[in-house]
């Protein structure tokens, strides 16, 4: 076994968020198909919400990158916080119009009800939505009440709990959709196909089972934590490749090599 | 980069902390274990084996009783003992007969002697309890009563016992005032354990006849203080009277090494020639 698949296989598990790296797993390829599905209804807005961690932005940017070749779609990965500078992103994105100095709700809506067909509904897609205040939120909620925009919005669980309990969005029609952590059958899958997609058979083959449920035991099944540990992991496996080789068990990943990255990354408290 | 010296030394504390909780649950359980099996076996001994244990140590004793006494001795302590209406306890003879085997004058085989005797007080318990019975002279009264209730026809019989009852009576009267006496001394000597209160009690019982008592009490004495020589001469005339020549001549010799006392010697020379009997 070279020392090289060591690093390779870091780089499979660095915390960026890529279409590409998209893994297919049963019960996550169902609810994406079930987002995929609610985007084509006639709803004015949906609902992704999740603890930190569970894959919503990955599932946006996966729709993004799905629609994208069929649809007007349009991904906000990192919240406009400013009103006036969020209307003027929406219209130059929407229809291509770029204002100078402010823009508010009302001309916003003017330009909007003007020039948007409700033929070819663009899909705006924001993550993040927890961070955006309250009167922006009810503002997107009348912009989606126009039907002529759809929002995909993503939120921490605890945030869309409270979302919920305003009257506002109780009584409009949308959809919510839930993303939950993995299971140990899940996060094995997970990390196995993760590695395969980068060619690192030999370090896939390595998450035999005991080590897979000693992850999720440390990570609770949750992918950014996974993702977090097995970068530190690797990390790990190079310095040892590199000044001690001997402790490396090639069959197998070692639970004394998981639990020091557990402690790294702040997983256990030591 | 990753510092794993440091990582690894963080890894072995979080070993540590995490078998901590197992560790301490295990030695608690081996610590409650070995308390509860302490406990229960202490229990045990308690229970069966300690009595077993005191049944074989009075077997034990007993043999050695009979090993060392001799028949006419036995005899002679039981008559003593029915003519005083005294009930006298196992325990007794072992108190009797340990100290006669093995008694020296030296202060070694004293300590030794600590182990094997155990001078317990129980039998002045019983001549408390007893002594009354006594003083009161049922058995002379009863046997006068009877004979009253019996024969009550028979006048010149009847003459003749009131005449005895009369010198008995007088006897008693006297054995009354020096019982009561004793009684008295014996209770202050249970509570101070003075050497002198046993010695008088020795005295007064010898005075009486009672040579088993005042043997018991002189050798009382000579426990508390074995420099006594009026102690030792009384235990040695007891034993005389108790029919134990050899073993009081014995004693006397080993007191007579021990301190050239002029009184055992005469008193040796005369058991030896027959004056004293």
């Amino acid at each position: 076994m070279r020392s090289s698949i060591y690093p390779n296989s870091k780089d499979v598990f660095l915390d960026v968020v890529n279409a590409k790296d998209y893994i297919q797993l049963d019960r996550v390829s169902t609810i994406y198909q079930s987002l995929k599905d609610s985007v084509n209804k006639p709803l004015k807005m949906i609902l992704l919400y999740g603890r930190p961690g569970t894959g919503k932005s990955m599932f946006l940017t996966k729709l993004h990158h799905d629609l994208s070749r069929s649809k007007k779609v349009y991904l906000y990965g990192t919240p406009i916080l400013d009103e006036s500078e969020f209307y003027k992103t929406l219209a130059q994105d929407l229809l291509d119009v770029k204002y100078m100095g402010e823009l508010n709700f009302t001309q916003f809506m003017k330009i909007i009800n003007q020039n948007l067909l409700k033929d070819d509904i663009p899909i705006v897609l924001l993550d993040e939505a927890q961070l955006y205040s309250n009167a922006l939120m009810e503002k997107i909620r009348l912009l989606s009440d126009t039907r002529k925009v759809k929002f995909v919005i993503t939120l921490h669980k605890t945030e869309k709990e409270d979302l919920i309990a305003k009257e506002h969005f109780q009584t409009r029609i949308w959809e919510s959709i839930e993303l939950e952590n993995a299971s140990a059958a899940e996060l094995k899958i997970y990390i196995q196909k993760k590695l395969m997609k980068a060619n690192c058979f030999d370090t896939a083959n390595m998450f035999q089972t005991n080590s897979v449920n000693l992850i999720y035991k440390l990570t609770s099944g949750n992918y950014r934590d996974t993702n977090k540990l097995l970068y530190t992991l690797f990390d790990i496996y190079i310095w040892y490749s590199k000044n001690n080789p001997i402790k490396i068990n090639k069959n197998t990943i070692s639970n004394k090599f998981i639990e020091m990255a557990a402690i790294h990354t702040g997983l256990i408290n030591d | 980069m990753i510092d794993m010296i440091d990582l690894e030394s963080r890894w072995r504390r979080y070993k540590i902390k995490s078998y901590a909780p197992y560790i301490i649950i295990a030695f608690s359980i081996i610590i409650i274990s070995i308390i509860l099996i302490v406990f229960f076996n202490s229990n045990d001994k308690q229970d069966i084996p300690h009595k077993v244990n005191k049944i074989k140590n009075n077997i034990v004793l007993k043999k050695k009783i009979e090993k060392n006494t001799t028949k006419p001795i036995k005899t002679h302590i039981e008559t003593v003992v029915k003519k005083t209406v005294i009930k006298e306890i196992p325990e007794k003879k072992i108190v009797k007969k340990e100290p006669i085997r093995s008694i020296q004058p030296t202060q070694k085989m004293q300590k030794e002697e600590k182990l094997l005797l155990s001078p317990s007080l129980n039998f002045m318990k019983y001549m408390q309890s007893n002594t009354p019975d006594y003083y009161e002279g049922e058995v002379v009264k009863t046997e006068d009563t009877e004979r009253k209730t019996t024969q009550p026809k028979e006048i010149k019989k009847n003459v003749t016992i009131k005449v005895e009852k009369k010198n008995e009576n007088m006897i008693t009267r006297n054995t009354q005032s020096t019982l009561k006496d004793i009684q008295e001394v014996i209770k202050r000597f249970k509570i101070n354990n003075n050497p002198a209160l046993s010695l008088f009690v020795a005295k007064k019982y010898y005075e009486l006849g009672q040579y088993n008592k005042s043997y018991n009490y002189a050798l009382i004495t000579n426990e508390i203080n074995p420099n006594i020589e009026k102690s030792w001469i009384i235990f040695a005339k007891s034993l005389v009277k108790l029919n134990e020549k050899e073993m009081a001549i014995k004693t006397l010799k080993r007191y007579i090494q021990h301190s050239q006392s002029n009184n055992a010697k005469i008193l040796l020379n005369n058991i030896n020639s027959g004056k004293f009997k």
